[in-house]
């Protein structure tokens, strides 16, 4: 074994285990899995190597289902639809960071590495559930913590925050990086109504400033990448909050809506 | 005249990956070509799935908008690209029925089309691991195959199997689990 941190559900240890994870691998396949266990699966999809092959093997073994469907030629201006949402999103990156462009591109193709970040992340939301439940779900609560003591901006550090709601699974992983100028945001199964959108804010901690809009997450991806903004990221009591607002975000550039998520941003552990 | 799926399947023969690797690099007419290459069989699996042309048409949008954002992520070593890409779009297909299917499913199920895709003499023989899956889910149960299959190609939650079924849904997790297992020994064995 190696020295990775534990996957969520229970850790394959004998046979019976092995079994249990398979078939759990095979339903997730299937699509027969509940909602809540889907999300579990594709959470550990990320963090877990191995039932990241079992779950390739059952692909593999079901692909054939695939080709009794007959092809069907999707409308003609579907491609165009697709290019100007992905035109909207590079559009959104490049208002302020200069940095890559794409989401696939700032991310490294090599699996592991990307298995070991998200093992990091894992690691933070553990850390950071600790605290999550001390965080209020209200703007108001959360602005009205005590003063805290700040810490400078340190060049290159990157700051996390795995924000849930009243301390469930992690919904959304928010990743600063101040060197590259870019937050992104990996949608772990948050909720998100279709006629609404999901507003993520930065928040000083103690009212020092009026929460900060960061942007707003994308409807339909896994991962968003919004521009950093100028803000203290590494102050003690600073968090990430993200309120139901309505399509396309606040109209007035304030929260409006309820918060659905919250987490304390912590530095990344190097 | 040439089958569909066989026309579609010459059309796969190219090889897939290096247009992903493009993509991943944010090639716009890779992406294009593998749009081309791919989407009328994701379009079939997606529209099987959601049984609604306009969501189905939202799902292959919001598919090929996470193939272009994780395309880095392809690995050749865990399948093959269509498989992947097949993944990706069945994922954006259960989790849309997911959100808006209400439990009373009007079965649109014609009767035989079960039978279709479990009969090795179907006319799509030829391409080997179809040819082990389809003799493999003949040997399950017929109970243990129709849950699989209604799962994988038409989205049926345990939840939905259940009402269909009038069974406890543990009782068709129990049955959709001893499917898998037999089918994967049958395949392994094959």
């Amino acid at each position: 074994m190696t020295g990775r941190s534990t996957p969520p559900g229970p850790a394959p240890t004998g046979p019976d285990d092995r079994l249990e994870l398979d078939a759990l691998a095979g339903e997730f396949v299937l699509g027969s899995l509940s909602e809540r266990e889907r999300r579990d699966a594709d959470l550990r999809l990320e963090t877990d190597p191995d039932f990241a092959r079992l779950v390739a093997d059952w692909r593999r073994r079901l692909a054939p289902l695939d080709d009794s469907v007959p092809p069907v030629a999707p409308p003609a201006d579907l491609f165009a639809r697709i290019e100007a949402q992905i035109a909207g999103q590079i559009e959104r990156q490049n208002e302020t960071a200069s940095a890559p462009v794409l989401a696939a591109a700032s991310m490294s193709p090599a699996s592991d590495l990307l298995l070991r970040r998200l093992n990091r992340w894992r690691a933070a939301a553990l850390a950071a559930a600790a605290t999550s439940t001390a965080l209020a779900a209200s703007l108001a609560a959360l602005l009205l913590a005590p003063l805290p003591e700040t810490e400078p901006v340190v060049a290159g550090q990157k700051y996390l925050a795995v924000v849930n709601r009243d301390g469930a699974q992690p919904a959304i992983v928010v990743s600063v990086d101040i060197e590259t100028g870019i937050v992104s945001l990996r949608d772990l199964g948050a909720e998100q109504p279709a006629d609404r959108s999901l507003e993520v804010w930065y928040l000083a901690g103690d009212g020092s400033r009026p929460p900060l809009s960061l942007g707003v997450l994308a409807d339909s991806a896994d991962i968003t990448h919004l521009p950093v903004r100028d803000a203290d990221y590494g102050r003690t009591d600073a968090a990430i909050a993200i309120t139901l607002e309505p399509k396309g975000g606040s109209p007035n550039g304030d929260p409006t809506g309820p918060v659905v998520y919250s987490g304390k941003l912590i530095p990344e552990p190097r | 005249m040439p089958d569909v799926a066989d026309t579609l399947a010459a059309e796969m023969a190219f090889d897939l990956a290096p247009l992903i690797s493009a993509t991943a690099r944010g090639d716009r007419s890779a992406f294009r070509a593998l749009y081309d290459a791919t989407s009328a069989k994701l379009f079939g699996v997606v529209l099987r799935i959601c049984r609604d042309r306009d969501k189905a048409q939202e799902v292959l949008q919001e598919a090929y908008v996470k193939v272009w954002q994780n395309a880095a992520r392809y690995d050749p070593a865990s399948g093959r690209p269509i498989t992947w890409l097949a993944a990706i779009a069945r994922n954006a297909a259960i989790d849309q029925i997911r959100r808006g299917r209400v439990q009373s499913l009007e079965v649109v199920q014609e009767e035989g089309e079960l039978e279709a895709i479990a009969d090795p003499a179907a006319g799509l023989m030829g391409h080997a691991d179809r040819s082990t899956l389809r003799v493999c889910l003949g040997e399950l149960e017929d109970i243990q195959r129709d849950c699989v299959v209604l799962a994988y190609c038409e989205g049926y939650s345990r939840e939905e199997l259940a009402v269909r079924y009038d069974k406890p849904e543990a009782t068709i997790k129990t049955w959709l689990r001893r499917g898998l297992m037999r089918l994967k020994d049958c395949m392994d064995r094959e």
